[in-house]
């Protein structure tokens, strides 16, 4: 009896593991012929924690690649279009790797699109490094392109780049509204970004000598904030430097609102939170006149950022956040680099190399990348990054979140302080 | 059939298995997500199989897999980033590391009459602790992702840029914990632990310490959750609290008890029946699906418990018996009972 | 520092009168049906959805929701006691937990299909403010919680020592078979007192919902502070409830205070494995 359950066994375990597998036959070598269309992956966390960055940074690439398409293709490539396919990186680090290589298993893709958190970029890279595939980050850990990868690529800013921002934001702001402003605080969740963004204010701050009265941290899943709140009250700092995720944003929103105090200022880094419509929606009066960092300019007076920002108006309602508008000029600037490899490697510009090669070569001051960028120049430099890394500031304003920093990509004034503050 | 019989048939058997689980990256080599699904499919099995030993012989509902899986990444992993000491010696101290852990709760909970109800409950939310014990722990990364290195030589830091070592190395551990298992099994220790199931003191008068038996086959399960837990680091090639994950801590759990609590071999079948059906979810049905293979876990753990507590392998069994009867009855067309007289 | 520590102490006391109500849904479960409850604490999560959905949908501040909720969890922990426990009561111990466990995995795994991992607030609620004594700040929000807290708390208590139904349910857990030649009916018995046990939360669900912000997997946290409370009290005595509620509370506080935010979690898993390893029948245990 156990001889015969055990043949089963055996059986089943052949069965299961073939089935378990259920994928079509392996990757035949990328052909030098051009294909039919091209294949761009996007690999984003669809469900669970991240799954609201994942699904506007989904919606944002395939806005571009219609756009693209629309326009004509890669027309060095004679007029070929871009065909986009999804996967779910899911919550974890385990499954965006198993996102990754069912991506690449199934269907060649000559780039991927994603993955937002650091650390699923980073176990999705090993893959796309082993397999040759482009991968444009969307993630703002600095360390990301400091992990050697060589098709990597960064085009938007890093967390360092964030903190920094929001910093000379205050600053500058303060200077031009005449408001004394002589101590700072820094707040953030406990996540390696959280770390980043304020690492990246606090270098700023002490390059001018600028007295920072208090680090505090806090675990991103804080269900009440009230005490950490009140240790700042006791700090007593003129302005908050705050690094959230969305949800504790909210309990810090309404924690201050709460408790009544308020700094003179509340800035926001890491572009998660406070200023996007549903924070703004559960926070109500309390998110107003605070301000968040974000790699993306929705009010940027460009032909094609209007575009798009109609575009994904008329699909989800609201302006484009953070995640939209990086996976849109992530996409232009897959599709620039395509135009040029097609251009500067007529036999073979699908090839991963020379498309690696083409990236670097980029210098793009216009076309749809540039224009949807928050910076006036995007060129990479040997590591991945973007050279000009352009972060802008948004504050809340009448429930409205408006682009107030830097003067150049502003669309309103500051509100300095905060309307809050007595 | 006595102890020694099920051995000799069963290690012809467990042989065959060997040779064909062998062959597979053969056939699927090239495929490197199907081998790295596959080779996940092996980790959850080990895991299931080693949470058998104290959930289902000594009956104690454990839902701490991933604190000790947790722990013993982390040491491999620190190990090899501080000192350079292969995760090939780093998981076996990661392994005694997490049994150390076990004894810590362990000690405290199986002494002095506790009823089993607290060691479920203390488990289930020592996965939680762990996890913001290391959030707080900087020296070990904090919530930062530490990166293996690459190291000297991929076998030496255990960092492969494929698949197929890794599925070898589960596929060995897995066979160890499999015939570790039935050891035990017919053990003393075995023998105890299942007495001990039926009734605790009946068994304190015959001489039995409980105590050390519970505890004793908790550190077992806590030893070979470390060790995997060493691989599994070296797999995903870095460190990071969220190792301590409760969900994965539940599935094995059920992966236990659903495979049938005691019985050798079940808890790896469940493995690979299940662990494969959630991918095919994520897969398909990807969007907004993600809880759904927990869902489907749950209701199918709760079906199982109500009305076939010993699990699924006996199931198994009772249905090979009828399709044998079945079959019989056709060939030689003949009532069953006719023949079994 | 003082003036860190008393206002601590002050939050800790009012929050611990709110978990005081949680775990006495469990102690009465438990108590008196003999029954463990692993998903006691999604109870309390799934509870928390539910002021956020009726909060959100009739656009109700978050106190009053427990008017809708309080009927829709007893409900549902009457379905549940018909549907999975009522088996398991002649079971073994083992098949009993792992239903609970499946139980809770399963409404852990629904929240998060339904409502995805994004935690879910409600609009400012109106018993949110704060008022100063003596140079410490109080939140109304905390303040009304606990005082609401402890009315049912006290509410309940009456309940259990002055009604024939609750003197029912406290016979039979002392002796079973006597209560039922008493003329108690176990089946409708056991299904109020779970129906109760399950209300009891919604209330507690409700007021936290005023302040505080609900994410699927908060089920693990508020579990882990109903079994630590009633471990500290032990089993039998309601007052006890609140002066354990209080303690777990008031350490809460002050380790966030300081030491870590994150830490909460640990101080309170810190007191339940010393009270079960040092003192197994709670402070106030009557067995």
């Amino acid at each position: 009896m156990q001889r015969k359950v055990y043949q089963l066994f055996l059986m089943l375990i052949v069965a299961a593991m073939v089935l378990g597998a259920c994928t079509p036959t392996p990757a035949t070598p990328a052909a030098k012929k051009l294909p039919a269309e091209i294949v761009v992956g996007v690999v984003q966390p669809l469900t669970g924690s991240f799954a609201v960055f994942g699904n506007e940074g989904k919606i944002g690439a395939e806005l571009a690649v219609k756009h693209i398409n629309e326009a004509g293709g890669i027309k060095s490539m004679g007029g070929l279009k871009l065909k986009l396919v999804v996967e779910d990186a899911g919550d974890n680090a385990d499954s965006a790797k198993l996102a990754t290589e069912s991506m690449i298993s199934k269907n060649h893709p000559v780039a991927i699109l994603g993955l937002y958190i650091s650390r699923f970029v980073m176990a999705a890279s090993e893959v796309t490094d082993r397999e040759k595939v482009i991968l444009i980050a969307d993630a703002l850990v600095p360390q990301i392109t400091q992990m050697g990868r060589q098709y990597l690529f960064r085009p938007g800013p890093n967390a360092t780049n964030h903190g920094a921002m929001a910093y000379q934001f205050i600053k500058e702001t303060a200077k031009a509204q005449n408001i004394e402003i002589g101590s700072l605080a820094i707040l953030n969740e406990d996540s390696a970004n959280g770390r980043a963004n304020s690492l990246g204010a606090t270098e700023q701050a002490l390059i001018d000598k600028f007295p920072i009265t208090t680090t505090l941290e806090y675990p991103y899943d804080i269900t009440d904030a009230t005490q950490i709140v009140q240790q700042l009250k006791q700090a007593n700092p003129d302005v908050v430097i705050h690094t959230p995720y969305f949800n504790d944003a909210i309990v810090f929103g309404k924690a201050f609102k709460e408790t009544g105090y308020y700094p003179k200022f509340i800035a926001g880094a890491g572009a998660c939170g406070y200023v996007d419509p549903e924070s703004i929606k559960a926070l109500g009066d309390a998110a107003e006149g605070i301000s968040m960092t974000f790699s993306y300019n929705p009010a940027k007076n460009t032909p094609q950022n209007k575009k798009f920002v109609e575009d994904y108006k008329a699909l989800k309602g609201y302006i484009p956040t953070e995640g939209a508008g990086m996976n849109y000029y992530d996409a232009m600037v897959l599709y620039e680099a395509l135009e040029y490899s097609g251009k500067n490697f007529p036999d073979d510009p699908l090839n991963p190399d020379n498309l690696r090669k083409s990236f670097l070569a980029l210098d793009l001051k216009t076309g749809p990348a540039a224009e949807t960028y928050p910076s006036p120049e995007i060129k990479f430099n040997a590591l991945g990054d973007n050279q000009f890394p352009g972060v802008v500031v948004l504050q809340v304003q009448n429930g409205e979140p408006k682009v107030v920093y830097p003067p150049a990509e502003a669309e309103a004034q500051p509100v300095f302080p905060n309307p809050h503050y007595k | 059939m006595n102890a020694k019989t099920l051995t000799s048939r069963r290690n012809l058997f467990l042989l065959g298995g060997v040779l064909l689980a062998a062959l597979i990256p053969l056939a699927l080599g090239k495929n490197q997500y199907a081998m790295v699904l596959v080779t996940t499919v092996l980790l959850y099995a080990v895991l299931a199989t080693a949470w058998n030993i104290i959930g289902g012989m000594a009956g104690q509902l454990d839902l701490a897999a991933a604190a000790y899986l947790g722990l013993g990444a982390f040491t491999t992993g620190t190990l090899l980033m501080r000192w350079n000491i292969t995760p090939w010696l780093g998981m076996i101290v990661g392994g005694i590391t997490a049994a150390g852990l076990a004894f810590l709760i362990g000690f405290p909970l199986f002494g002095f009459k506790i009823k089993e109800l607290w060691y479920a409950l203390s488990s289930s939310a020592l996965v939680e602790v762990m996890r913001v014990l290391f959030l707080m722990w900087d020296q070990v990364g904090g919530p930062t992702e530490q990166y293996l290195p690459a190291g000297l030589s991929a076998w030496y830091s255990l960092r492969f840029n494929n698949y197929v070592p890794y599925y070898y190395i589960m596929l060995v551990i897995l066979i160890a914990v499999l015939i570790l298992t039935t050891r035990i099994r017919y053990s003393k220790l075995g023998y105890s632990l299942l007495a001990l199931g039926e009734d605790e003191d009946a068994v304190e008068v015959l001489g039995v310490n409980s105590q050390a038996a519970k505890l004793k086959a908790l550190m077992i399960y806590a030893f070979i959750s470390g060790v995997v837990g060493g691989v599994y680091a070296c797999l995903y090639g870095y460190l990071h609290p969220s190792f301590f994950s409760t969900s994965m801590s539940m599935e094995v759990a059920i992966l236990g008890i659903v495979g049938g609590m005691g019985i050798t071999y079940g808890p790896a079948l469940a493995a690979i029946v299940m662990v494969s059906f959630r991918e095919f979810l994520r897969a398909n049905l990807g969007g907004g699906m993600e809880g759904l293979y927990l869902v489907v876990y749950a209701v199918i753990l709760i079906v199982v418990a109500l009305y076939q507590p010993r699990g699924i392998a006996p199931l198994l069994e009772r249905g090979i018996k009828y399709i044998k009867t079945y079959f019989g009855e056709l060939r030689h067309g003949r009532p069953a009972d006719a023949e079994s007289r | 520092m003082i003036e860190t520590a008393t206002q601590g102490v002050i939050s800790g006391v009012m929050m611990g009168a709110i978990y005081a109500l949680i775990a006495l849904g469990l102690s009465i479960v438990f108590g008196v049906m003999n029954v463990t409850n692993f998903a006691h604490g999604e109870f309390v999560m799934l509870s928390m959805y539910l002021s956020y959905v009726v909060g959100t949908a009739l656009a109700w501040d978050a106190v009053v929701t427990p008017v809708i909720t309080v009927p829709l969890l007893f409900f549902f922990g009457i379905i549940t006691y018909h549907l999975l426990l009522h088996r398991t009561l002649r079971q073994m111990y083992v098949v009993q937990l792992a239903v609970t466990v499946g139980l809770q995995i399963l409404m852990r795994s629904a929240a998060l299909i339904v409502w995805n991992a994004q935690p879910r607030a409600l609009q400012y609620s109106f018993i949110q403010g704060n008022f100063e004594i003596g140079g410490f700040t109080i939140l109304t929000s905390r303040l009304v919680a606990a005082v609401v807290s402890l009315l049912f708390i006290g509410g309940i208590a009456y309940f259990l020592n002055k009604t024939w139904a609750g003197k029912a349910m406290r016979a039979a857990s002392d002796d079973f078979d006597a209560a039922s030649l008493m003329g108690v009916n176990y089946k409708r018995t056991y299904a109020l007192t779970f129906g109760i046990g399950s209300a009891l939360t919604a209330v507690a669900g409700g007021l936290l919902m005023s302040f505080q912000q609900t994410d699927p997997v908060g089920g693990i946290r508020f579990g882990l502070l109903s079994w630590c409370v009633l471990a500290l009290a032990g089993l039998g005595s309601i007052p006890g409830l609140v002066v354990a509620g209080i303690i777990v509370g008031v350490a809460e506080a002050l380790t966030v205070s300081f030491f870590d935010p994150r830490s909460r979690l640990l101080a309170v898993y810190a007191i339940f494995i010393l009270v079960l390893w040092l003192r197994p029948r709670g402070l106030f245990g009557r067995r």
